[in-house]
């Protein structure tokens, strides 16, 4: 998952872009010189958001949104199948009746309301069984690995001619940097759990050490004109970006209306939730942050899946639920989009330890106020399978084409390297 | 050098002035290990680059005193069977460790046979793993395989145990060879895979008394082809298989080359190591012998090319300034915060590395800590004695800006340029505060040494 990495070692878009430095840096610099105020901060908010939600391992979309009432479904799996009259309906698709999970309690009263679009039988043409390759698939949004290893969302950044005069146009919650954005020109800001992301210098001279800090991590193209290349001037980079998105954070995390937030009734116990409390902070806050992404794990289930499935979409539901909530209470339930994605779906038969194997096609869920719900794609066929698995039926870019066309405002074909009929949900 | 030493670290005599010897046996000990503790300098100096590479290819040959060392400050505290405390149980070895290599294989093997406590949920068997990873650490890799298949984590993790006759599960058996041996898409087959698994059937653990059990009821007694061989294969013949596979040898060669030298892997080198793992029937100590006496492995392109992981970052300034154990709180939450998260890898991908290492959470991490451990030691008292008596070269001339900059970078950084943008900032800092061209040095020590562990140039290795 190394988009940088390569750069450096093809020397592949330094040339093109003609700079390493990520692209909105420079921009945040130009709006502070022009006193546009801190970086990060946007003044208007008008802009439509989407949060991403890596649910990483492979989901069982079969046991997700399932066809409850087909013989097929119940005899594939003795042992897990979610049984007929606990599935929570949502209507119909190639002719089978749907259902969601039970402890997707949270997510089918939005669906009731209109607000979810169940895309069904999502995948892509010969699909990869691995983790990790066709976590990059999902990533990059390129099957084919036809283009620089750059994800879609970094990809995104650069197409998008509103950016030009933002900063931090992503968020990652967490450690690690995602591969969907991640990419040369354009960058995002990693910021752990939000609260901790700040600088612990404590020593007496902590100013001049600030200052001393801010100084090194000056990216070097501005010094000799010169574009300057290789992994320590990456770095640099990047510490350019703490500096200057630290302060941003912990700004936006300030001007969040905590009474809203405990209207919204975030569930205990649920680290998807807690992160997506921290991205309702930063949207209250005003960032002019496009695209934020926090991730669950836990998705593997090759073994006694049924408890540990049932509690994982239990804390998607409800987290999802109680952030759509939230955004609605602090009045920007109209401007924020949450999308589900997995590397792959899983077996239609159960294995021998009550748990399933990797598969291919799944399922995705589109959700908040500006969603069109419905069932969207065709629910693949139980019996006419592709070695053991769900055949694909609607190609993932359609649900990314819709996201960015309609929803973004950027142009897909561009950024998805092709044209995809964009799904009708927004 | 006894082990009491670290709790109350003599003086060693400083080390003589930077040479082009210096600067080699620091690389080499960077990357075949986590630095040289100051104490430790004037013997690897004595022996050279060629006597240090060969003690740190004979582990054994130099005594582990890491338990007596913990009873001496009170082992207790560390309790391996929360997750924390199995964490710190290695962290700590790696700071003290006498045998470098022996540590950093392991290191290695817990990032290729990467398994995670977030599913085993056991830390004493995460601890019980590590424990095998350094008995094999520099030995035959077909034993190593053997035991991992044994192994009650990694059969927890991988489902292995869940895998019986008419419902083989693959999890197992695809990661082994994706991962662990011949690669991905280095000539193996879904069939491949499923013939593996049912190889592997009856392979279980006994959780009591964590111990590997063969139950022969459970186990696929039937006819099964695999890679091009046939025959009534159990695990054992599928592991014998595997590491025979030229695909294996060259896949740890590169996974090697990567960890130990360089992003860039020479095919040349790759086949060299290859043939050495085959002609040596799978022996480890061989195949690093030649990668660390690699002339390759001194380039100059390769030298701080790689980004130090986590781990590497903080148990480096450990040693570095001999940090005492307990000094700094938490150090896996440190480690973790910097995005590496011991005993818990992401998946069994491992961890990706290089410039994933690097983002704004993980370099503001790094930054942190750094800071935590020079304020620290300034603290105590300890960092600029340590700094001037053992890391400095003798007599080194702190008086100006430009001296006392480049002496502690030399000290810490040995032959790796100032960026452009570093020098001036360093300096100045320096400068700030000077009355009539007087620096005072000692308040400035902690600052500029924080700030030269927080560079771009030092988060290389």
């Amino acid at each position: 998952m190394a988009t940088r990495r390569s750069f450096i070692q093809n020397g592949l878009g330094f040339v093109s872009l003609g700079l390493m430095m990520p692209g909105f840096l420079f921009r945040a610099s130009e709006a502070v010189a022009q006193g546009q105020g801190a970086p990060g901060i946007l003044n208007t908010g008008n802009g439509k958001i989407l949060v991403v939600i890596e649910m990483s391992g492979g989901n069982d979309g079969l046991n997700t949104v399932m066809p409850y009432a087909l013989p097929e479904y119940a005899k594939a799996r003795p042992n897990i199948a979610v049984i007929k009259d606990q599935a929570l309906q949502i209507g119909q698709s190639n002719g089978m009746q749907l259902g969601m999970h039970p402890r997707l309690k949270g997510l089918h009263e939005l669906y009731d309301k209109g607000q979810v679009a169940v895309v069904t039988g999502v995948g892509y043409p010969n699909p990869n069984r691995s983790h990790f390759q066709s976590m990059d698939v999902w990533q990059l949004g390129d099957p084919d690995y036809n283009r620089a290893r750059e994800g879609w969302l970094a990809r995104f950044f650069d197409e998008d001619g509103h950016l030009k005069n933002t900063s931090l146009p992503g968020i990652a919650l967490g450690q690690q940097l995602p591969l969907a954005l991640d990419g040369a020109g354009s960058q995002a800001a990693v910021i752990g759990n939000g609260g901790d992301y700040g600088f612990g210098v404590n020593a007496p001279d902590k100013n001049q050490q600030m200052a001393a800090f801010n100084a090194m991590y000056m990216p070097q193209k501005n010094m000799n004109g010169t574009v300057a290349t290789g992994t320590d001037e990456f770095i640099r980079n990047v510490g350019h970006e703490v500096y200057t998105s630290t302060e941003a954070i912990k700004g936006a995390l300030k001007s969040y209306d905590e009474k809203a937030g405990v209207r919204a009734n975030y569930p205990n116990n649920n680290g998807l939730a807690t992160r997506l409390q921290t991205i309702a902070k930063l949207i209250s806050g005003g960032l002019s942050t496009r695209v934020y992404y926090a991730s669950m794990g836990g998705f593997d289930t090759h073994a006694n899946q049924a408890g540990s499935h049932a509690n994982l979409m239990g804390n998607l539901g409800d987290a999802i639920s109680a952030f759509l909530k939230d955004m609605e209470l602090q009045g920007r339930g109209n401007d924020v989009i949450v999308m589900t994605f997995s590397e792959f779906g899983r077996r239609v038969h159960e294995n021998g330890s009550q748990g399933t194997d990797h598969g291919a096609a799944s399922v995705m869920f589109v959700a908040g106020g500006g969603v069109k719900g419905g069932v969207y794609g065709q629910y693949p066929s139980l019996t006419d399978l592709d070695s053991g698995d769900l055949k694909m039926t609607t190609d993932f870019r359609t649900v990314y084409a819709a996201l960015l066309d309609k929803w973004l405002g950027a142009p897909s074909a561009q950024v998805l390297g092709g044209q995809f009929t964009p799904l009708k949900f927004v | 050098m006894g082990y009491s030493t670290y709790l109350l670290p003599q003086l060693v005599p400083a080390m003589p002035p930077t040479s082009a010897e210096r600067s080699q046996l620091a690389h080499l000990l960077r990357r075949a290990g986590f630095g040289a503790r100051p104490s430790e300098w004037r013997e690897y100096l004595q022996l050279g680059v060629a006597g240090t590479t060969q003690k740190l290819l004979h582990p054994e040959t130099v005594p582990d005193q890491f338990d007596a060392l913990l009873e001496t400050i009170g082992g207790n505290f560390v309790d391996l069977d929360t997750l924390d405390g199995a964490r710190n149980w290695w962290i700590f070895r790696m700071a003290q460790s006498k045998r470098p290599l022996e540590e950093k294989m392991t290191l290695f093997w817990h990032n290729h046979f990467a398994t995670a406590n977030y599913k085993v949920n056991n830390p004493r068997w995460m601890a019980g793993q590590i424990e095998t990873f350094r008995k094999h650490a520099l030995g035959n890799f077909r034993s190593m395989l053997l035991a991992m298949m044994r192994d009650p984590a990694m059969l927890v993790w991988l489902d292995g145990a869940r895998n019986k006759v008419g419902a083989p599960n693959e999890n197992f058996a695809r990661e082994i060879l994706e991962l662990f041996t011949v690669g991905a898409g280095n000539g193996y087959t879904e069939k491949d895979i499923q013939e593996a698994a049912r190889s592997f059937t009856g392979w279980m653990y006994d959780g009591n008394t964590r111990t590997f059990t063969y139950n022969p009821f459970l186990h696929d007694d039937g006819w099964k082809t695999f890679l091009g061989r046939s025959g009534n294969f159990h695990g054992d013949d599928i592991v014998e298989i595997i590491a025979a596979q030229p695909t294996t040898g060259r896949y740890l060669a590169t996974k090697l080359w990567k960890f130990f030298v360089s992003d860039n892997v020479p095919k040349a080198e790759v086949d060299r190591l290859a043939q050495i793992y085959l002609k040596s029937g799978y022996e480890m100590r061989p195949v690093m012998e030649a990668l660390l006496t690699s002339p390759l492995f001194y380039a100059d392109t390769a030298r701080y090319s790689l980004i130090k992981s986590p781990v590497e970052y903080v148990v480096n300034a450990m040693r570095t300034f001999d940090v005492p154990l307990l000094a700094i709180r938490n150090l896996p939450g440190h480690i973790s915060s910097m995005g590496q998260e011991l005993l818990n890898p992401p998946d069994v991908a491992g961890w990706p590395g290089g410039t994933e290492w690097i983002n704004t959470r993980t370099l503001l991490a790094r930054v942190n800590f750094s800071s935590a451990v020079t304020t620290e030691m300034n603290r105590r008292g300890t960092l600029a004695e340590r700094m001037k008596t053992e890391l400095l070269v003798p007599n080194a001339d702190l008086s100006s800006p430009e001296s006392m900059v480049n002496s502690v970078w030399e000290a810490l950084l040995p032959g790796k340029p100032m960026g452009e943008r570093t020098r001036p900032a360093l300096l100045a800092y320096v400068q700030e505060g000077a009355r009539d061209g007087k620096i005072n040095v000692n308040a400035k020590l902690p600052g500029l040494t924080s700030l030269i562990m927080g560079t771009p140039e030092y988060q290389m290795a």
